[in-house]
């Protein structure tokens, strides 16, 4: 370029024959020869010392396994070239074997720059080894970088939640790897699989129950087959509408116990308005209704067990009640009168431990004394205190000799009435509605829940301490249960509607099979 | 006088800048990720931000990108989910469950918001060697323009090398806690400037996250296989925190030779004075990509490592210098974070 522009003819000396003088070195013939041998020379070397470079360098580079999984696989490659690049496609090879004799192509394409470039591949199988290379095709042919090992991953699982429920609930199940293909057994009961995310997570629809309410979840995914150790548990409980109260009346504040002759349901009052004087008894083996006449007072909010029925009021208005200290001992053939009791009992919570009659809390009173009644000498005692203010609102029920109540907040206490001691042993996960919920043991199970306004019901597991949700009580939601009894491992429920429902609803008696489905 | 009016005029019309507007191309907010996970129990955070852009003005912010999907997931598939606090959006938090396995590789993955993603290149947790000993000394720094030196402490610690592997440190302060020292009884009522004393309290311990004013980081080229002392954090002295006891935990990171070499980079520019022998300026690239366009640039780096740390309890009357003691006038416990009650593992003796 310089040169030309030096020989260019505006810089070319402009020399006239006649002008040939040693007084002008320029235009003196023999430095013009001169000139033109030098320059000659210079530009024959110029010329040999340029050398052309045409082949220009290209490199591709397989530079790193970013990802894989069960059967999908991400790898980075790179082009670096000094030139420029008109590749008709470029990508990876991928084959089980170092020489690609049958390779999966990932075909990127037309490639006209040098840089990174990814690829992707989701056909692969879980657990197999295989190996990659980048590749580009140019013009001059095709050109391959290094080969890099590639292992895909096995499935795994890790868990799922919640681990019980009912058919058409979702659940989660936590693992890794997931292919596309996989599929979810119940059993033997396939589940429909609504989601795949990011090969960890799936979405389950918990199927119908087949033949049994414990399951073992089946994953399989492609070649793969696992299984959870802990099977699905599907929430169970059958109730089946056995009857209804004979009267057609709907009683509040009543009483309930059960011995050999039957199960009692009975006085209170009908709809708060008048006293409902009698008990109604159901034998479940006939079951037939009987009306059972009561010698006492007629009487709202008494205490009742197995063996004992007493206290409650005797007037049916507001406060300051009418307390009647009435003490009835129930047999089979019907009531005893005992000597009156020496406190005031309304809505009282009573229950026996080793046919000793324990009252304790109630609305009258300090609410927290425990008394002990002594059938040999007819007298009552105050063993101590209880830790909060407990009432026939709260659930109870005796375990192995203790008695476990359950708080209005849910809290579940132990009693125990030989060492007088308390504590906590669990928390009740279901809703406690307005209190008077009830409390049911079957073997070494409790049923808990069927509070006023709440149709939940829990089982737990005595051994465990674990609550597991049971199948939600027919009928209507805003019910009250009014008689609870348990017979051959089933649990009898009498559910009334709340008094502030109008209309005129029966008094349904349900017996509910908590292991039914 | 005409013509010295109309000189005057067009020297007036010749002084006249006229304003040269520069229109450079603004560049495109750029992707950062800060994040680590360790060996250790966490908290493990991921910070992702989007860069601010530079005009012929200073433009835009730095901003956190929110809303993303956060997984950090290891070489054989297991996946961790980081949620958004909610208080402090761009952080994501892995649950607190969650700790890296010594000898795993770790991937970053990210899902923006707009369907963009990212991932990092995987990052091996590597067992990090045992602090032998933490001490601790004074040091003082003279500061251009001020009489008193500026201070601090410099935590050191031994450790000994293995040597069989290459192994590249990285240091970093855990929570600090110090007894806080204040004058209640010099308290002045704020409206009336009147003196009103308060009965208490005179003695607090305070928390704080004491960052280090510089990137602490090693290599054991000079020193594998041998034991070494190497200095490790610097805490400045404020004149409050060394009035009597300073704990603090150091945690020590092993990490991976790129992660180091990122770091060093970061370090270098990071502390250039200006002067003809600073390291010219370069983009640092980190070790994350998009998997949309390989070759745009995201900055910033995600570190898996393995994870020690040692406690040391730095006892103020035992540094060789101090600063002045600074008061607060008021009740130690208007301090923020700061409780009358030391926290239950305090054992200045330990």
């Amino acid at each position: 370029m310089l040169l030309t522009r030096f020989f260019s003819k505006k810089n070319r000396p402009r020399c006239l024959r006649t002008n040939f003088s040693i007084f002008d070195p320029i235009c003196h013939p023999m430095f013009m020869q001169k000139y033109f041998l030098l320059c000659a020379i210079s530009l024959s070397f110029l010329m040999c010392s340029c050398s052309s470079d045409d082949s220009g360098t290209t490199i591709i580079v397989t530079e790193e396994v970013l990802f894989t999984s069960g059967e999908q696989a991400r790898i980075l490659g790179r082009l670096i070239t000094n030139q420029p690049i008109n590749a008709s496609d470029h990508g990876f090879y991928i084959g089980e074997e170092e020489s690609f004799s049958q390779p999966t192509i990932i075909s990127l394409g037309e490639k006209k720059r040098p840089g990174k470039f990814v690829g992707e591949v989701s056909e692969l199988k879980s657990g197999q080894s295989y190996y990659v290379k980048s590749f580009v095709q140019t013009g001059d042919g095709i050109l391959f970088g290094n080969v890099l090992p590639l292992n895909t991953l096995s499935a795994g699982l890790e868990s799922y939640s919640p681990s019980f429920g009912s058919p058409g609930m979702e659940i989660l199940i936590i693992g890794r790897n997931f292919n596309k293909d996989t599929r979810v057994f119940f059993g033997q009961v396939e589940a429909t699989v609504t989601e795949i995310l990011f090969e960890s997570r799936l979405k389950v629809v918990v199927p119908a129950i087949g033949d049994s309410d414990k399951v073992t979840i089946k994953i399989t995914t492609q070649d793969q087959e696992l299984t959870f150790s802990s099977p699905f548990e599907y929430q169970t409980g059958d109730y089946t509408l056995i009857g209804k109260f004979p009267d057609e009346v709907r009683i509040y504040d009543n009483v309930s116990f059960q011995n050999s002759a039957g199960f009692y349901v009975g006085l209170g009052s009908v709809n708060r308005t008048r006293f409902y004087e009698f008990l109604q008894r159901y034998n479940p083996s006939t079951e037939t209704w009987d009306k059972i006449s009561f010698p006492g007072s007629p009487r709202s909010f008494a205490f009742a067990t197995e063996n004992y029925l007493g206290g409650g009021i005797d007037v049916l208005s507001r406060e300051p009640f009418s307390i009647t200290r009435s003490f009835w001992k129930i047999t089979t053939t019907g009531f005893q009168q005992l000597a009156d009791l020496p406190f005031d009992s309304r809505e009282s919570l009573a229950f026996e431990i080793k046919s000793e009659l324990y009252v304790m809390g109630g609305k009258e009173g300090d609410g927290l004394s425990i008394r002990k009644y002594n059938p040999a000498t007819a007298s009552w005692t105050v063993i101590g205190t209880s830790p909060e203010s407990f009432t026939s609102e709260n659930a109870i029920f005796i375990y192995e000799n203790n008695a476990y109540i359950v708080s209005k907040e849910g809290v579940l206490w132990r009693f125990d009435p030989m060492e007088l001691s308390w504590d906590t042993i669990s928390t009740y996960p279901g809703s406690i509605g307005q209190g008077y919920g009830i409390a049911k043991v079957v073997g070494s199970k409790v049923y808990v829940g069927l509070y006023r306004r709440a149709s939940d019901f829990w089982e737990l597991d005595l051994e465990t301490f674990s609550w597991t949700s049971k199948n939600s009580v027919p009928g209507v939601s805003q019910s009250i249960t009014v008689a609870s009894f348990v017979k051959d491992d089933q649990i009898y429920v009498m559910r009334a509607p709340d008094i502030t429902l109008p209309g005129n609803y029966p008094l349904e008696l349900y017996r509910f099979n908590p292991s039914g489905f | 006088m005409q013509k010295r009016l109309l000189y005057l005029l067009l020297l007036i019309s010749f002084g006249c800048v006229q304003p040269y507007e520069v229109e450079l191309e603004e560049g495109p907010q750029i992707l950062t990720v800060d994040g680590t996970i360790t060996s250790g129990a966490g908290p493990h955070r991921i910070f992702l931000s989007k860069s601010a852009t530079y005009g012929s003005i200073f433009e835009g912010l730095v901003r956190p990108v929110s809303g993303a999907t956060v997984i950090a997931r290891d070489e054989l598939g297991n996946m961790v989910f980081f949620s958004e606090k909610s208080e402090n959006r761009g952080e994501y938090q892995a649950p607190d469950s969650f700790f890296a396995v010594i000898g795993r590789s770790y991937t970053l993955q990210i899902q923006l918001s707009d369907g963009k993603v990212y991932t990092s290149f995987p990052e091996k947790v590597t067992q990090p060697p045992a602090i032998k000993k933490l001490s601790y000394k004074s040091v003082t720094t003279p500061v251009e323009g001020e009489i008193n030196n500026a201070s601090g402490v410099q935590l050191i610690v031994d450790i000994d090398d293995p040597g069989e592997e290459n192994n590249f440190y990285y240091w970093r302060n855990a929570q600090a806690t110090y007894v806080l020292e204040t004058r209640p009884d010099l308290f002045v009522n704020k409206e009336t400037r009147d003196p009103a004393p308060k009965d208490c309290c005179s003695i607090c311990y305070t928390s704080e996250l004491v960052g280090n004013q510089s990137i602490f980081i090693a290599t054991d080229d000079n020193f594998n296989g041998l034991s070494t002392k190497i200095p490790v954090a610097y805490i400045p002295d404020d004149g409050v925190r060394f009035i009597q006891t300073y704990r603090i935990d150091l945690r020590q990171l092993s990490i991976s030779s790129e992660a180091y070499r990122f770091l060093r980079l970061v370090k270098q520019q990071s502390e250039t004075s200006g002067s003809i022998f600073d390291p010219p300026p370069a983009s640092i690239r980190g070790n994350m990509i998009s998997l949309d366009d390989p070759n745009e640039v995201v900055l910033g780096y995600f570190i898996a490592a393995g994870e020690t740390s040692r406690r040391v309890y730095i006892k103020g009357a035992e540094l060789d210098f101090r600063q002045n003691r600074g008061i607060i006038p008021d009740d130690c416990r208007e301090v923020y974070d700061s409780v009358v009650n030391p926290p239950a593992d305090w054992n200045p003796e330990e």
